[in-house]
């Protein structure tokens, strides 16, 4: 009866020595798992912000926005290129990934009334255009709503219709993420 | 005696429970180590494809040459659209699309390979082109060099990193490249007019050393021939100075890039289109008023121009549509 008890406390023991040993283990998995998977979002984060940096100076040349070899962009594209957008999305989520494109105008300086009012087809045909609104949003794909860094350049905005040159700010919203 | 086998008993359940336990433990180290480098080897994979991407897309911010730096080996490949590294039946296979328009052979696997950036005007600017080619890789131009300018410039404009080599067609004899191509793993032909050697007989002189394409270019008629590594030919237009540059950087592979290439210049031509009706309905002058719906006309057509002909008929008259809108100081399509 004696050695019986013994021996289930022996089989006691070594349960109790192996569920101690797997518990620390478990514990040191989930300690690395939780390090490996910050140092991945840290990388993502990192690449996403090189990525948005080099989308930066792409955005300023890119075909679709810019005046033809003189450095600018063109006003009178972003309407037919919104249209062509909506059209066309998957191909745009391949170039641009998961961001936010805008370029306000900052020289001169809109009216009160203006700034921050989104230029769009109503605004763009009446008669006080382009007094009527002061940003234009290009691009914006963000669908599990997340929270980004921003980065932004100076550039040169070119109103063919008037043939007037304005200054303005491109600005990427960026989503810590490189997936498209 | 039963003292004795009780003893036994209790020590054999120990064993067998250290057995379980040990391999229990053992496979989800093995489990967990598989994770791990799998994991890592995604993340590895997906960054030098991602590196690659990025690079191509920095450098292709303005035209240039250069010569990309991997810091290492890897078999990269080039499909229509996608880039890939590693090999498709391996566990570290990774595809990644990208936007970008790329001339190249199917696949680089050299640390170092040469970057040429060049922008496709049709006339209104419509991508950046880029051709690659590693050193592996050989380009054979056999043209006119003593009699035709056009040859000579068109192969004057290609940087020298790209390495490509060329010989006037008279004094043009396979035997002398058979070195070249020994050391090569792609070998490409190029005539510039009335090919002097027919694929079969170059295909005896280099094709046991790796792939031979031969290109023979229709500089005036915009026209080109494709052989394949295995003789199959396929007939292709090129549609400007750019596009036969990567028809010669692609070879067979060419027809697939072409399409999107093309596909790019009809969403620039809608953007074009687009904007010129909007400008019009803010222009007063009369004189610019049909200049520019003129300019809308020539669009439409381009839009839905399907052929060489076509093709190149309405870029010369957009390209003079636009020069008369600047002349009389109307607001231009491009």
């Amino acid at each position: 009866m004696i050695k019986n008890r013994r021996s289930q406390v022996h089989v006691s023991e070594t349960i109790l020595v192996l569920f101690v040993v797997i518990v620390i283990l478990m514990l040191g998995v989930v300690v690395y798992f939780k390090f490996s998977v910050e140092k991945n979002k840290d990388l993502a984060e990192e690449l996403s912000e090189e990525q948005a940096t080099i989308m930066l100076a792409k955005a300023v040349g890119l075909q679709e926005l810019s005046c033809d070899g003189t450095g600018c962009i063109d006003t009178a594209k972003f309407l037919p290129f919104k249209r062509v957008l909506g059209e066309d999305f998957d191909m745009y989520r391949r170039i641009f990934g998961r961001k936010k494109i805008t370029i306000t105008e900052i020289y001169p300086v809109p009216h009160d009334s203006a700034i921050d009012v989104e230029c769009d087809v109503i605004k763009y045909i009446q008669m006080e255009y382009p007094e009527n609104c002061g940003k234009w949003t290009i691009y914006d794909y963000n669908p599990e709503n997340e929270l980004g860094a921003k980065i932004s350049t100076i550039v040169s905005l070119y109103y063919p219709e008037f043939d007037e040159y304005r200054v303005g700010r491109l600005e990427i919203e960026h989503y810590g993420d490189i997936r498209r | 005696m039963i003292k004795s086998k009780k003893g036994n008993t209790h020590l054999l359940f120990k064993w067998i429970f250290g057995v379980i336990a040990g391999a229990i433990i053992l496979a989800f180290f093995i489990k967990f180590s598989y994770v791990h480098l799998s994991g890592e080897s995604l993340i590895e994979g997906n960054r030098i494809l991602l590196t690659v991407d990025n690079k191509l897309d920095a450098f292709g911010v303005k035209e240039g040459t250069d010569v990309f730096d991997l810091k290492g080996e890897f078999n990269l490949g080039f499909d229509c659209g996608v880039l890939s590294s590693g090999t498709p039946e391996s566990n570290n296979f990774f595809e990644r699309k990208t936007d970008k328009i790329i001339f190249t052979q199917p696949k680089i696997n050299e640390r170092y390979f040469s970057v040429w950036t060049k922008k496709w005007e049709a006339p209104y600017g419509v991508s950046t082109f880029y051709y690659l080619k590693d050193k592996n890789s050989v380009i054979l131009f056999v043209g006119p060099s003593s009699s035709s300018e056009d040859f000579v410039n068109f192969v004057g404009r290609i940087p020298s990193n790209m390495g490509i080599q060329a010989v006037d067609t008279t004094q043009f004899n396979p035997g002398d490249f058979v070195s070249t191509a020994r050391q090569s793993s792609k070998f490409t032909v190029v005539y510039f007019g009335n090919p002097t050697y027919d694929w079969s007989t170059l295909k005896s002189q280099y094709g046991n050393f790796g792939d031979l394409e031969v290109v023979v270019v229709n500089l005036n008629e915009h026209i080109a021939e494709v052989y394949d590594t295995y003789g199959n030919k396929e007939d292709v237009f090129y549609f400007g100075d750019e596009m036969l540059y990567g028809l010669i950087f692609s070879g067979s592979k060419f027809s697939c890039t072409k399409e999107i290439a093309m596909n790019r210049f009809n969403l620039l031509t809608r953007i074009h289109l687009e904007k010129v009706g909007r400008i019009m309905s803010k222009e007063n002058r009369p004189v610019c008023v049909d200049l520019l719906n003129e300019a809308r006309k020539m669009l439409e057509n381009y839009q839905f121009a399907l052929t060489k002909t076509e093709l190149y008929d309405l870029l010369e008259k957009v390209g003079r549509q636009n020069l008369q809108l600047e002349r009389e100081d109307c607001p231009t399509v491009y």
